[in-house]
């Protein structure tokens, strides 16, 4: 790696955090005004704690090709399953090479993973339980994954050992997306909904969102954290040279737009007025399936990905909430998971790929199995195990005080005394 | 209004009912629904590595993913609130 394009690559990780502040205000909207700083401090504890999780351990574990790692032979192809590194980075020389980079780039990713569920399980879990999940988030699941998909592992090899296209494909959508979505979609069962979200025949109460400017504006800034990510994966784990980055940012754009365009035509169509929340999460959700591939889309390819990625945003939410009792506030099982799956899916039918290696698709469905049948029964199981030693829901007072006067003493909106909705037949 | 109906009582007396704090209780379904997903990955990973052509491969993650499909759907469903058990 030139120093040119270590310092490109460098801009990049840098940007990655702004989606941090962007999801962390779009889920401070999207909850009552009872839980917005509960949600915010759980967003900053949620990311420090996996940082500081990555860095202890996770690192280790995710590792960078060519570094030590545990494998095992199966015929005769190397399989590496996890990395052997040592624990605190030590080791590491940070003089603009790729290890150091990729360092940084993981402990962004690990926080990035950690803070997803906490969209889905807003307003009714305690803040020390979100950072239980997030240091298990940062220090395990992540890894694990990463350590697969961009440390060398045996779902990149694919390609090599088996000529399945070029091994799975993924820059981001499925080691954070997806796997931070899946958190979310355990963490929203263990914990149930909210009290009073459903009636006693099961209809699904609605709960509006208390700011919507924070909903909006969190969507426009994330979208400078995904042009980091989106950059840095290319760069980093493809060798994509930075004369490309000019197409990733196309088709972030590109894909988010669609997006957007897609749910709100739904919404109006439906509804009779485009709905801000739900056009909002097509955005992220756009955004969320251009980082299966943005590298390797056409622009073209990339419009069909976020128009499915924006029609399938809102559907989903309303699926999960009506039919099968999920309350997500945030939409993060949704935009993270369902719109992460379809980006991998769609980068197997829409990528082009260097050298034109036929059999692409293969390799992501075998992603996409890997996150359904391994990452996502180990990540239930672990969140089940820890709601046993830390029990996740808040107590009833709390949930009926809200959780920022609960668990934090204090309101956001102190001048705010009395929810009216607590005082209401429902 | 009487001290009795200050805002604690009326919040005591609309609240809805306690939610169990726990997931709902285990149920066969769920059981199996979360054995056929690591099934299903194993029949995908399984065909990418021991067939070669490219119909048989095809053939088998298909059937894997399906499968896989089958565990979801049998997950969610198990997972489903009954109305009575609503709050």
């Amino acid at each position: 790696m030139t120093a040119e394009t270590a310092a490109i690559c460098a801009v990049a990780v840098l940007l990655i955090p702004l989606a941090f502040a962007g999801l962390a205000l779009m889920n401070a909207g999207f909850v009552r005004s009872r839980g917005a700083a509960h949600v915010l401090l759980t967003t900053l504890a949620a990311a420090a704690i996996a940082a500081l999780a990555y860095v202890v351990c996770g690192y280790s574990f995710q590792a960078f090709p060519g570094r030590p790692a545990f494998a095992f032979f199966l015929g005769d192809k190397q399989w590496d399953w996890i990395g052997a590194d040592a624990w605190f980075l030590r080791g590491l020389d940070f003089d603009g090479s790729p290890l150091g980079l990729a360092a940084c780039s993981g402990m962004f990713a690990a926080a990035w993973t950690a803070l997803i569920p906490i969209g889905a399980a807003a307003e009714r879990w305690r803040w020390s339980a979100a950072a239980t999940v997030a240091a298990v988030i940062g220090g395990w699941i992540y890894p694990v994954f990463g350590h697969w998909v961009w440390g060398g592992g045996w779902l990149a090899q694919l390609g090599a050992n088996y000529g399945a296209g070029s091994g799975f494909i993924d820059g981001g959508a499925g080691a954070i997306q997806v796997t931070g979505g899946l958190a979310a979609l355990s963490i929203a069962w263990i914990t149930g909904p909210r009290r009073g979200k459903y009636s006693p025949e099961g209809v699904p109460v609605a709960f509006p969102g208390h700011n919507a400017i924070f909903v909006l504006f969190g969507g426009l800034l994330a979208l400078a954290g995904w042009l980091g990510l989106n950059s840095a994966a290319a760069i980093l784990d493809y060798n994509v040279p930075p004369p490309r980055l000019a197409l990733i940012a196309i088709n972030t754009v590109l894909c988010a737009g669609s997006a957007l365009l897609s749910s709100a035509l739904i919404t109006r169509a439906r509804f009779s007025k485009p709905d801000a929340s739900l056009s909002a999460n097509g955005w992220t959700g756009g955004l969320v399936a251009s980082s299966a591939a943005a590298a390797f889309l056409a622009p073209a390819g990339a419009i069909i990905v976020g128009l499915a990625a924006g029609a399938l945003a809102p559907y989903s939410i309303e699926w999960l909430e009506v039919h099968f009792g999920i309350d997500d506030p945030g939409g993060a099982i949704s935009v993270h998971a369902v719109c992460g799956l379809w980006g991998l899916l769609a980068a197997g039918m829409f990528g082009r790929f260097p050298g034109g290696a036929s059999g692409q698709w293969i390799a992501q469905v075998a992603g996409i199995a890997t996150l359904l049948g391994c990452v996502f029964p180990l990540t239930y199981l672990i969140c089940w195990a820890l709601n046993v030693i830390v029990p996740f829901r808040l107590p009833i007072d709390g949930e009926r005080q809200g959780a920022d006067l609960h668990e934090l003493g204090a309101n956001a909106y102190p001048e705010l005394v009395s929810h009216l909705e607590d005082f209401t037949q429902r | 209004m009487s001290a009795q109906d200050s805002g604690d009582s009326l919040l005591s007396r609309h609240a809805a009912p306690p939610l169990r704090r726990s997931a709902p209780p285990a149920r066969p379904d769920r059981l199996a629904g979360f054995l056929l997903l690591p099934a299903g990955w194993i029949i995908v990973v399984s065909a990418i590595i021991l067939l070669s052509g490219p119909g048989a491969r095809a053939a088998f993650v298909l059937a894997g993913i399906a499968i896989q499909i089958l565990g979801t759907v049998l997950v969610f469903r198990s997972q489903r609130r009954l109305p009575k058990e609503r709050p």
